[in-house]
């Protein structure tokens, strides 16, 4: 057994184990030492030590035969039944049947339907309510308790429950909730023996309904932790603050005020006995709860307590709490544990059937082969490279979907890929059908899983395991039910079954551990961490119910939200009474607003601040989060960020230059640093939308053929222009526009550029420029280490004058954009040095805007500028390979769109 | 005011109270007051307009409660009597005093919620056949459904690219372009709920609404407007005027010579379109140069020259209209499909954004047998209504209020409704918030409810010399702001100061960075070598920063640093104190230019927080965080690794980067470090596509300590980031990088507490996402991408972040319900407001069921003359929205409130017909000193708890738990016998295989083996006297005893006989070795002794082979 939780060492819970003892010995004084006819019910199997040890201590005998601790849950378990038991999933289907037959909700999830009723039919049958026969008596009910006049809302869901609860109950089968009664009763009608039981909060009325039938045939004794506890002098004061519910005696409570109240405690506990006990911390934010939590958990384990509760009233303080704790290398024991489909284990199981639905997208697709839980059978090295081939080539080749297009693509270029593909391939296939029944789907799903290798991966984890299992029991649960079921409602249902399992890893053995309020009943702990002890966490809310509301419920017989909220309020008296070391934090306020303490520690504190003037505030710990930190190994802290300006060795210094990088140098020289020595570029993306660049590209291409076949334009008609530059566009788009709608609006930019442009080329050529050439590269040996290179959109020729050049280049911005860029001379470089690389005599950017669409030449003349902008790069070439420095200062303007500003880091240089 | 109608329980009020009155006082104190008078918590409903501002309340009333507890009496009745009950008896005293249990522990609780919080509380209620899904997910952010059903849209469109819709289309994109399109038919997404008001009951929606539209428009389209053009009188009139002007200057027959070409044109669009040329300007304006010469009939020649321009003006229209008419058919055809992609995919996935939620519960509601469902669904019964914020409610949620208390009145009784409000504070009309229902809803409540309207304007918050600004702006009533009345400061001695800093114009020309300089100096000396570039290497580019803005924005951060230096306030409890960062709020209009002023901040290195979310993933810290994880799922992403690296997290420096770069990866070595030129190799080596993590591996040993470093941490996240969830990955690397220490180390002091909140909010939303279904890495990057595209998802009040001492930025609208001492009003002289060019012209007049009006528009110049009240009447409430907005900027400041603006030139300024808000404050008489300016007061008491020196051990790891070796296959299958056996062994039990296979949790592969083992030991002869009922007295499995010590011990199995009793002890092992488990078994023997003290105690072990072997 785990040294956890021993019950001797806590002086508060002591004192109810003896009581409890006590009472037992007593009573069968005559039968000692076998108590073994004796039957103690626990809230929990915590609660069996503790207990077994007071009882052993109490006895002081060399051997006790213990009674039977046990669950009530358990103890039922045990009775045997003459049917078996259907199982739910098993009338969950059957329901969904039900329902799609009705055709009531048409556009509905059925399957969140079904299981909303399925509870409700549950409880009913759990709370025993009768239904009367007829639907009108039903309704009828329902209107006296609502207290309202019928209406078709109300019929409608008379009608759903009604109908429904006697389709389901016609079937004669046994459900979980019925065996539950008939073993129960069983249990009753049986009773011989005494029966003790150990409460901290009011049973729910079936349980109730038990202890009478059993109380009849023998003797019962209850022990009541909320009345024990009333006599605790460190519980006055919890319970003058509360009061009791049904508690008519507590005269403290409903009578006095506040104030009186502090007077009287004060009177006869001049001390508080709760106050070294509990300690409330109010933290800004959830970083400085968990912190604190943490710090607290830490300090608690150096003084030595070996049992730490972490009560995780809020999932996300505790998740937190977790990770601080594991950074000191505390593990903790989760009793809570997670919904399986917040898991990595379902994350693989869904990926793929998003990865099948969307016929292989390629975020699904790249997300689910980088689960580690796929192709588990090979080396994860070897699956992982295979991935990243996959997704350099998607990226590459801008493939957005289509597992033929991959498999293809593969063919063609990485047949590497060939044999994963064909493996989804195949898979893909075993789940391609309209419909099946639910086993059949889950029989087709586990092939599948099995070809995609991630059957083994999953059984090696102990989560995965779970998953395994359960997909194969409610394939043999369902084995025998009929209906079919598409893939969308498949799926649904599955997503829903995932939803409901709780994974749980109890493989950890610590003195800490996270658990919830409710599964702390009668167990006591060196010490408590409540977390999340806002008022929104504590009473946490009640998951609404969809069917009737409270007032109906209480009519019924059902259990109402007053109920949950009592219980937690019980929950959180017996933790404060059995545990006398508490600390209670909570975020008082959250990202800047404000947030209440939970109402019930609310009015503890004011109580025991007016009895005692402690506000039962925590007070060391704010000051040491800061400092007591664990910190993992020290390493050299950086120094203050500055402009960084590195200077490349020779080998790196580039030999070639194009167009855009001397703009790079010009803008920015780290910048040009880390593209062109470091040779650093952005990611391809996936492009699944068209883009501007696009447009300019293939405006670009249109261009290009439309000139190389009509070189000139006074050899033809105006409308043989147009309709030639027309069938050209159409030829171009008409492969985008065949894959995405929007290429048509683009095209259709362009058309109406059409008649500006053939007006702007009649005039150029007026101006006696002809076109030569179009995309023209050129590589040139600058100087003896430096070649210049790029392609150039046009070069046009002088009609009159031999070997008279003027270079062109297309931009789809518009006309100030251009303008703006040519504004200050040496800082674009483009046109200079095209110009020279084609010794031109004019150059000229051609804004492609069908409003404004014009040539735009810089100012300067354009040799004089080509001359001023080569010697400049000669003379910058010549520093870099003498070592000189390439300094990150370029214009904010630059530097908002740079992808390198993450290297540079401006943003974290001292300004100052 | 009168509180003693206000807070009266019996009394329905209507509040208008001004800014800083203490409008949440009053709420509250009225919620007070109900609960003294015996309302039941549950049966109050409190409206807001934010999550904020309902949980200040909750806490205030919390507060107060707590105080009528636990104060004296004397307090208590002061408290009492502030709040009009004039004398307090020792019932009401006790009474109050019993508020606090009352309320805290009550089962029915009260509803303090906004609209949004309160709709999703109703349609969870919703009648099971309404079409509401069962468990509705609410769709928070809903950018990346709306691209979604954009490409359903698309997809739709191109099965059928010649079918109708896409006719409509194509004519939409050659109409305005597909950028155009997108905003129009976004637009309409964003008013559907109005469309749906206005289309209910139509069967065809669009066609309906086409048809209202043509009716109200005039437009017939068997018509052609150009038809005027061949009236003969018309014709006739041109002529006479274009012979009038042949008589006239050479400019005139000019004219005369067009107008008669234009009349020659055969086709009428020409026609037209030369004719109206010809009298107009390239603007469309009447051309001002056409006017009667002297010596011409100055009469004749204007009633001819209208008598053309009148028809023309006529026909112009008639166009305009038929084009808007013609936008609206295409517009709201694509607009209706759009919108049903968008709803179905909302269906499929269960979903319901906010607009749905409303509009289904107005729906639901307004159908009197759902309504009064909903209302007895819900378990509280309201009898008092409070809605605060009121001005800026929408129609629909007034609606949805009216026909709640119908409803209610209906059911039950009529409840007590209290409004508090300020029209002149309305500034969500982009949120579709209609003030003018101020007006209107206080005239119903009077009608109906009985209402009592009250007017509050004095304000406890502003300075007496910050409220002379507000009633210098506002007393002259400007823009419509009619219902403004003068202020009245509650703290006439707080000390204030206004100051309207210059307006800032560009620097000239002359005083420009070099560049255009060095252009002029080019062109000067005309030699060949003129030109002399800047060289980069040498000499940074000149921020072209010499614009307005800049200026005004390093004026503004001088001025921060200058106030925090030498200006004091006051604080809430009246002591004067140092201003601080923290003191000073910045107010925006818009965040257009919000990097401009951020820059200058940081170059003065104040700290200051921007409210944004978008904003935390942009910062740098964030992005390198988002590089790392990017790495991690895509280790050849370079880049990301670079950024990474060159990162505080591991600081590698560029030599570091280019050891790297420069890594031969064939032989593992650097690049020899001289270039071999000469040979003609045009790819060197480092073009490799050899990522840059495969050459940090190969230097792992051989690099900086830093690239070692970064090796090793990166090699231990990679293998973690397969398995780890998302936070516990993060919270992995923050610690084991020291992430927040190292960069506290590297950023600037005015920037580290920004980073460090920065990094904690990041962390934060991981641990968020990971909450979320089906997580994974790739995932969360991904959901991050999209919030990082969508900027403005959500405009509901922004992140305050808990970092202390900080100048805080805020757009007026976010700043809503906030104060500072200090205010600074940015870029005030900005008159532009730009409207969206496409987009929905909608008049729903206040109180009515429907829009009266719902149609698409687009340029001004096609908006017609039969929509112009309305367009006229949008611009007139656009601009007294201007208005509200200023008053509400204005009436944050406590104390001080500073202006600054700029502007294009002086001249500029001279010319402007609009007064920008900076001229109206400007324009007010300034006082002379500022009282502020003292610097007497203790610097701010920055709170920081005193260093706590704590235990060494606490720094240090406090290794503690372990996992647990798991069980060996033997060691389970030797429980699943114990078990099984003891299910056997047990009578009554069922014994059936199946049903034990599930209860002892055996997997089916194992079950057969076990079974038969267990069968086959049950069958052993020799146990037969242990196992058949027949031969004992008693037995017991697992039978639990407790020995001396306290210690719980369990026996397998216990069989009493007449004389003797046996303890068995099953043994899974197959090597019958009895050894080592004597020890225990005589434990058990002494303890049996003890219980059975007559009988022979005897132990045996028994293997799972049958083998009994006594002890
Ligand atoms: S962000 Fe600016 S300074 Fe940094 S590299 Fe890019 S251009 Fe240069």
């Amino acid at each position: 057994m785990r040294q956890t939780e021993s019950g001797g060492t806590h002086t508060a819970a002591a004192v109810f184990f003896e009581q409890v003892a006590a009472a037992i010995l007593a009573r069968h004084a005559h039968e000692l030492p076998d108590l073994r006819r004796v039957t103690v019910l626990l809230p929990n199997y915590h609660v069996a030590q503790p207990l077994a040890q007071h009882l052993a201590r109490g006895a002081g005998l060399p051997a006790l035969l213990l009674p039977q601790l046990v669950t009530l849950n358990d103890w039922a378990q045990s009775v045997p039944l003459a049917q078996s038991i259907t199982p739910d999933t098993c009338r969950a289907t059957t329901l969904y049947q039900a329902l799609r037959a009705r055709n009531w909700f048409p556009d509905a999830d059925l399957w969140g339907i079904a299981a909303e009723l399925l509870d409700l039919l549950d409880e009913l049958t759990r709370y025993h309510v009768p239904l009367p026969q007829s639907e009108e008596d039903f309704l009828a009910q329902l209107e006296r308790a609502y207290q309202a006049r019928r209406n078709s809302a109300m019929q409608f869901e008379a009608r759903v429950v009604h109908e429904l609860w006697y389709a389901m109950s016609a079937s004669g089968e046994l459900d979980a909730a019925r065996a539950m009664q008939q073993r129960l009763a069983h249990l009753a009608q049986q009773a011989e023996a005494p029966l003790y039981v150990l409460l901290a909060s009011d049973l729910a009325r079936p349980e109730m309904r038990f202890l009478q039938a059993y109380g009849e045939r023998a003797p019962v004794s209850v022990f009541d932790l909320r009345d024990m506890a009333a006599s605790e002098p460190a519980c006055a004061v919890v319970h003058a603050a509360w009061g009791r519910v049904e508690g008519a005696e507590d005269v403290h409570a409903s009578t006095l005020h506040l104030r009186e109240q502090a007077t009287q405690l004060r009177e006869h506990f001049p001390r508080s006995a709760l106050g070294p006990r509990v300690r409330l911390f109010a933290a800004h934010g959830l970083e400085q709860e968990a912190r604190a939590a943490e710090v607290q958990v830490r300090r608690w384990l150096l003084a030595g307590k070996n049992s730490i509760a972490i009560v995780a009233q809020d999932r996300l303080a505790a998740r937190r709490v977790r990770a601080l704790l594991e950074r000191a290398q505390v593990q903790v024991r989760d009793e809570t544990g997670w919904t399986l489909s917040t898991m990595a284990v379902s994350t693989v199981l869904m990926r793929w059937l998003d990865a099948l639905q969307s016929d292989f997208y390629y975020q699904d697709l790249l997300d689910l082969l980088k689960s580690p839980y796929i192709f588990s059978d090979a080396e994860p090295g070897e699956r992982k490279q295979l991935v990243y081939q996959l997704e350099q080539l998607v990226r590459k080749r801008g493939v957005v979907a289509h597992l033929d297009t991959f498999i293809e693509l593969a063919d063609a270029e990485a047949q590497t890929l060939n044999a994963p593909l064909a493996r989804l391939r195949q898979a893909a296939d075993s789940l391609r059908k309209k419909s099946d029944t639910l086993a059949g789907w889950l029989a087709a799903l586990h092939g599948s899983l099995d070809i995609l290798g991630v059957l083994p991966g999953l059984a090696a984890d102990a989560a995965g395991e779970q998953l395994l299992q359960a997909l194969r029991t409610w394939q043999e649960e369902l084995a025998g039910d009929n209906t079919r079921f598409s893939r969308g409602e498949w799926r649904h249902w599955l997503a829903l079954q995932l939803d409901r399992l709780t994974f749980r890893d109890l493989s950890i053995e610590s003195p800490v551990l996270i658990t919830h309020l409710a599964a702390t009943r009668w167990r006591s702990f060196d010490a408590v961490q409540l977390l999340g002890c806002d008022a929104a966490h504590l009473p946490s809310a009640d998951k609404k119910a969809v069917w009737f509301n409270d007032a109906v419920r209480d009519t019924l017989g059902l259990p109402v939200a007053a109920l949950h909220r009592a219980q937690q309020r019980d929950d959180l008296l017996a933790l404060l009474a059995m545990n006398d070391t508490v600390l209670a934090t909570w975020q008082a306020s959250k990202a800047g607003e404000e947030n209440l303490l939970s109402p019930y520690l609310e009015m503890l504190r004011g109580l025991h601040d007016l009895a005692y003037d402690d506000d039962l505030a925590e007070t060391e710990l704010a000051g040491m989060l800061e400092s007591a930190q664990v910190r993992s190994a020290p390493s050299t802290m950086p120094e203050a960020a500055a402009m960084p300006a590195p200077s490349a060795p020779l080998a790196l210094v580039p030999q070639r230059i194009s167009a855009s990088g001397y703009n790079s140098l010009v803008a920015c020289p780290y910048q040009y640093f880390a593209r062109h020595v470091l040779h650093l570029n952005e990611l391809d993306e996936v492009r699944e939308g068209i883009e501007k660049r696009d447009y300019g590209e293939w405006v670009h291409a249109i261009l290009h053929r439309f000139h190389e076949e009509f070189s000139l334009l006074e050899e033809h008609t105006r409308a043989e222009l147009e309709a030639g530059l027309q069938r050209i566009s159409a030829e171009v788009f008409a492969e985008y526009v065949e894959r995405d709608y929007w290429a048509r609006a683009w095209l259709q930019r362009w058309q109406q550029a059409i008649p500006a442009y053939l007006t702007v080329q009649q005039e150029i050529e007026a101006e006696g420029w002809h076109y030569a050439q179009g995309e023209v590269p050129f590589k040139l040996q600058f100087t003896p280490e430096l070649q210049i290179q790029g392609r150039i959109d046009r070069v046009d020729v002088q009609a009159q004058v031999a070997n008279v050049e003027r270079v062109l280049d297309y931009k789809t911005q518009d006309l100030n954009k251009l303008r703006n860029k040519l504004k200050e001379v040496g800082e674009d470089v483009q046109l200079p040095f095209y110009a020279y690389a084609r010794d031109a005599c004019e150059a000229a950017y051609l804004s492609l805007d069908a409003e404004k669409m014009q040539a735009v030449a810089p100012a300067q003349e354009i040799r004089h500028l080509s001359q001023a902008t080569m010697a400049r790069l000669k003379e910058m070439f010549a520093m870099l390979r003498e070592g000189a420095t390439m300094p990150a200062n370029g214009i904010d303007a630059v530097c908002e769109y740079c992808e390198m500003r993450g290297l540079c880091r401006k943003a974290e240089w001292n300004h100052g | 005011m009168d509180n003693h109608i206000a807070l009266d329980p019996k009394n329905s009020v209507v509040v208008e109270a001004c800014a800083g009155s203490g409008k949440t006082w009053l709420l509250v104190s009225r919620i007070v007051r109900l609960l003294l008078a015996g309302v039941q918590p549950g049966e109050i409903l409190a409206i807001t307009f934010t999550r904020k501002a309902a949980q200040e309340m909750q806490a205030r009333l919390h507060d107060w409660l707590h105080l009528l507890a636990s104060a004296d009496d004397e307090t208590v009745r002061n408290f009492l009597r502030e709040r009009a009950i004039a004398d307090v008896d020792a019932e009401t005293l006790a009474q109050a005093r019993g508020l606090y249990r009352d309320f805290l522990l009550s089962s029915s609780s009260i509803t303090i919620s906004t609209f949004h919080g309160w709709f999703m509380q109703i349609i969870q209620r919703a009648p099971l056949n309404a079409d509401v899904p069962v468990g509705l997910q609410l769709l928070e952010r809903t950018s990346a459904l709306r691209e979604e059903a954009w490409d359903a849209f698309a997809e739709s469109l191109r099965a059928e690219p010649e079918g109708e819709l896409a006719q409509q289309m194509q004519w939409l994109f050659n109409a305005i372009g597909l950028h155009n399109t997108r905003a129009l038919l976004e637009n309409f997404l964003g008013k559907r709920a109005e469309w749906w008001a206005y289309t209910l009951g139509q069967t065809d929606a669009v066609g309906w609404a086409l048809e209202e539209l043509r009716d109200a428009l005039q437009v017939d389209e068997d018509e052609d407007p150009l038809d005027a053009l061949l009236e003969q009188d018309f014709d006739l009139t041109v002529q006479a005027f274009a012979s009038l002007l042949q008589s006239g200057s050479e400019a005139q027959q000019k004219v005369a010579k067009t107008l008669d070409e234009a009349r020659a044109q055969q086709e009428l669009q020409a026609r037209y379109e030369a004719l109206f040329n010809a009298l107009h300007t390239a603007k469309g304006e009447p051309s001002k140069k056409i006017k009667a010469n002297k010596g011409q009939d100055e009469v004749r020649f204007n009633s001819l020259l209208h008598g053309v321009i009148d028809v023309l003006h006529q026909v112009q229209d008639a166009l305009a209209e038929r084009a808007a008419l013609r936008l609206n058919q295409a517009g709201l055809r694509c607009g209706a499909t759009f919108l049903q992609h968008y709803q179905r995919l909302k269906l499929q996935q269960q979903v319901m954004d906010f607009t749905d939620v409303e509009w289904q519960v107005a729906r639901l509601l307004k159908q009197s047998d759902s309504a009064e469902y909903m209302q007895y669904k819900l378990d509280s019964r309201y009898k008092h209504v409070l809605l605060d914020e009121f001005q800026d409610t929408n129609p629909l949620q007034w609606q949805i209020l009216q026909a709640w208390f119908e409803a209610s009145v209906a059911a039950d009784e009529r409840p007590k409704i209290f409004v508090v409000g300020d029209p002149k504070q309305s500034i969500y009309r982009f949120r579709r918030a209609d003030s003018r229902l101020f007006g209107e809803v206080s005239e119903f409540l009077k009608r109906e409810f009985g209402a009592k309207p009250l007017n509050q304007n004095v304000t406890r918050r502003n300075a007496p010399a910050v409220l002379d600004a507000v009633n210098g702006v506002f007393e002259a009533h400007p823009e419509g702001f009619v219902d403004f009345a003068t202020h009245i400061a509650h703290h006439r001695n707080l000390p204030g100061h206004v100051a309207a800093l210059p307006l800032l114009f560009p620097r000239p020309d002359g005083e420009r960075g070099r560049g255009e300089g060095e252009e002029k100096s080019g062109e000067g000396e005309e030699e060949s070598t003129g030109l002399v570039l800047r060289n980069p290497l040498l000499e940074a580019r000149a921020e072209a920063d010499s614009g307005a803005r800049e200026l005004e924005a390093e004026q503004f951060a001088a001025h921060i640093a200058a106030i925090v230096a030498t200006w004091t306030v006051q604080d809430a409890a009246g002591k004067q104190r140092r201003a601080s960062w923290g003191d000073i709020m910045v107010l925006v209009r818009k965040r257009t230019h919000l990097r401009v002023y951020e820059a200058a901040l940081r170059a003065q290195n104040i700290p200051f927080l921007t409210s944004r979310r978008g904003g935390l993933l942009d910062t740098l810290e964030a992005e390198d965080i988002q590089a790392l994880l990017t790495f991690l799922i895509t280790p050849f992403a370079d880049l990301q690794l670079a950024q990474t690296l060159r990162s505080p997290m591991f600081s590698c420096s560029d030599a570091d980067l280019m050891l790297l770069a420069g890594l031969d990866t064939a032989a593992q070595q650097p690049l020899p470090l001289s270039t071999q030129h000469t040979a003609p190799s045009p790819q060197p080596s480092v073009l490799s596509p050899v990522s840059l993590w495969t050459r940090l591996q190969r230097c792992a040993n051989t690099g900086s300590p830093a690239l070692q470093r970064a090796h090793l941490l990166l090699q231990d996240w990679l293998q973690r980031a397969d398995k780890l969830p998302v936070h516990d990955l993060l919270d992995h690397i923050y610690f084991s990088a020291d992430v927040p220490h190292r960069y506290a180390a590297a950023v600037p002091e005015s920037m580290r507490a920004t980073v460090h909140a920065n990094l904690q909010a990041f962390m934060e939303i991981a641990l968020d996402v990971d909450g979320g279904r089906y997580p994974s890495l790739p995932r969360f990057l991904a959901e991050l991408g999209e919030l990082r595209a969508a900027d403005n998802e959500s405009p509901d009040e922004g992140r305050v972040g808990e970092v202390g001492n900080a100048l805080r930025i805020y757009t007026v609208h976010e700043a809503k319900g906030l104060e500072a001492p200090i205010v600074w009003l940015l870029d005030a002289n900005d008159t532009n407001s730009k409207t969206d060019s496409y987009g929905v012209l909608l008049d729903w007049p206040t109180n009515a069921a429907r829009p009266a009006h719902f149609s698409l528009y687009g340029k001004q110049s096609d908006h017609g003359k039969q929509r112009l009240p309305l367009f006229e009447a949008e611009e007139d409430y656009a601009r007294r929205e201007g208005m509200n907005l200023l008053y509400v900027a204005l009436t944050r400041a406590r104390q001080a409130l500073i202006v600054s603006g700029n502007g294009k030139s002086a001249e500029a300024e001279q010319k402007k017909n609009v007064l920008s808000w900076y001229d109206r404050i400007a324009q007010l008489q300034a006082a002379a000193d500022n009282p502020l300016l003292t610097a007497t007061g203790e610097a701010a008491l920055i709170k920081a708890h005193a260093t706590v020196d704590v235990d060494a051990a606490l720094q240090r790891p406090l290794p503690t738990g372990k996992r647990a070796a798991g069980n060996t296959l033997e060691q389970r299958r030797g429980t699943w016998l114990h078990a099984l056996l003891q299910h056997l062994t047990t009578p009554g039990v069922l014994a059936e295989q199946a049903a034990l296979q599930a209860l002892c949790g055996i997997p089916s592969a194992e079950m057969g083996a076990l079974w038969q083992q267990a069968q086959q030991l049950l069958a052993q002869p020799a146990l037969q006297r242990f196992f058949d009922a027949q031969h004992y007295l008693s037995a017991a499995n697992e039978m639990p005893y407790a020995n001396a010590q306290g210690e719980l011990k369990r026996i397998d199995r216990l069989v009493e006989f007449e004389n003797e009793v046996w303890v068995l002890d099953y043994k899974t092992g197959a090597a019958p070795d009895a050894a080592p488990y004597r020890a225990q078994m005589s434990e058990y023997r002494t303890a049996m002794q003890s219980v059975y003290a007559g009988k022979t105690v005897r132990c045996a072990l028994v293997f799972a082979d049958g083998t009994l072997r006594e002890m």
